[in-house]
């Protein structure tokens, strides 16, 4: 070991953008340095910052304080319902990996979320000119690069677009959550992933 | 992590290791740094080892209850330690959520999943140590994480289980980290070895995903707070 870095983190609503910021620097990093660059040590430790910070941005539909329910994060909702029983060949991390350019896709029809992922897309890409369609081109471009499978690859022959939305229907019920508005993102999110 | 164990009490160690199909595979690494770790700890903290085989690429209810039941019949109650995979980590986190809660029921990580469906969970929790060195990316993702994801082989879905562990320390080596390159992932799955686990630049995707995400909760409005549990982080490079 050449340093020990200790430090304890604590995500709050405040900070969570800040966590937002450095996960989005740290897979920016990996993504764009080769795994043969000079410094190995920095490319592993934006590896690991990436995993740690993207791990506490995630959100299961706890229940509050006050007795409401979080929207749960649609990775986890389409994982839930959909990665067992529809996408065996995949684990968790390549099923999300195959979802990154319809995240992208379904983000920019809705105009509401602009700002935000413009403010994303000026880290990743790090052009503080680039706009929403430049993250969506930078997400198909490494995605492309990183020869990850799609998510058409990862079902047991051709799934039916219906019943996958069924599914998701099936398990906000099961589970009490209600995804509300973002029942259509997830829907755009399927329909581009699954090229149809 | 040293500093998180007391040494007087007995502790559950919970490890994974690959399915028999992929040994001698590139998850050699992954099995190597878990039975490392598992012989350094066990030296460490003079741990006797009894050996219980699991084999689902996620923890299930059934899983973590017999691993609860083994927990109580050992004594070790209060000290949970998770080693490897996002499985191990998942599991170790849900049987430190079982045990926080005191119920003696034969099967209670079932009745747990059941009852926050209802909004019925039990907030009267005993305070569980738990310690987690994740050996992959996955698994340091699901140790930074609010929940575990429970297989529910009836329905078919991942049934998220909150971790109600007041605190935990999360142990990061990078010298030990199994990170798998792009190619290896590919000629895995090309071979149509099961279990192949994520590249780095699969994990990366994977957090740009989650980022995106939580980029459309942040411009809805979704107030993060409360959702969250404190984690010390040691990694070490």
């Amino acid at each position: 070991m050449q340093k020990s870095d200790i430090y304890s983190s604590y995500l709050s609503g405040h900070d969570a953008d800040i966590i937002l910021d450095v996960t989005a620097n740290s897979l920016a990093h990996v993504l764009q340095t080769s795994n043969n660059c000079d410094d190995r040590i920095l490319w592993k430790s934006h590896a690991v910052n990436a995993a740690i910070h993207s791990g506490q941005l995630l959100r299961y539909g706890e229940i509050t304080d006050s007795q409401g329910v979080y929207t749960r994060s649609m990775p986890v909702a389409l994982s839930s319902a959909l990665l067992p029983k529809y996408f065996p060949h995949g684990n968790l991390l390549t099923f999300w990996a195959a979802l990154s350019c319809g995240m992208c896709k379904a983000a920019l029809n809705n105009k509401r979320i602009t700002p935000a992922l413009t403010r994303l897309s000026h880290i990743i890409t790090g052009n503080s000119n680039a706009s929403c369609d430049d993250l969506y081109e930078w997400t198909e471009r490494k995605f492309l690069e990183s020869n990850a499978p799609t998510l058409a690859a990862l079902t047991e022959g051709t799934p039916d677009i219906k019943d996958i939305l069924n599914e998701l229907d099936a398990n906000q019920s099961f589970f009490g959550i209600d995804d509300g508005p973002l029942a259509f993102c997830m829907e755009d999110i399927l329909h581009h992933s699954l090229n149809k | 992590m040293q500093t998180a164990i007391n040494k007087s009490y007995p502790v559950l160690l919970i490890t994974s290791e690959p399915a028999q199909d992929e040994i001698g595979s590139n998850d050699k690494a992954i099995e190597t740094f878990v039975n490392f770790s598992k012989f350094t700890i066990g030296v460490q903290y003079g741990l006797k080892n009894i050996h219980v085989k699991h084999t689902s690429a996620y923890p299930t209810a059934r899983c973590v209850d017999e691993a609860v039941a083994m927990a109580k019949r050992g004594g070790a109650t209060t000290q949970i330690i998770g080693v490897g995979s996002g499985a191990a980590i998942d599991c170790a986190k849900a049987v430190s959520s079982i045990l926080s809660t005191g119920d003696n029921s034969d099967n209670p990580c079932y009745k747990q999943l059941r009852n926050q469906q209802h909004g019925s969970l039990n907030k009267d929790m005993t305070d569980v140590e738990l310690v987690l060195a994740p050996s992959t990316l996955a698994g340091i993702m699901a140790s930074s994480s609010t929940s575990s994801l429970i297989l529910d082989p009836h329905e078919e879905a991942l049934i998220p289980l909150p971790c109600t562990s007041k605190t935990s320390t999360v142990a990061v080596d990078t010298d030990q980290l199994t990170l798998q390159e792009a190619a290896s992932a590919i000629e895995k799955r090309r071979d149509g070895r099961g279990g192949a686990g994520a590249s780095v630049q699969e994990a990366a995707l994977a957090s740009l995903t989650i980022c995106i995400d939580a980029a459309i909760h942040s411009a809805m409005n979704d107030d993060l707070e409360n959702s969250v549990r404190f984690i010390l982080f040691e990694v070490q490079f």
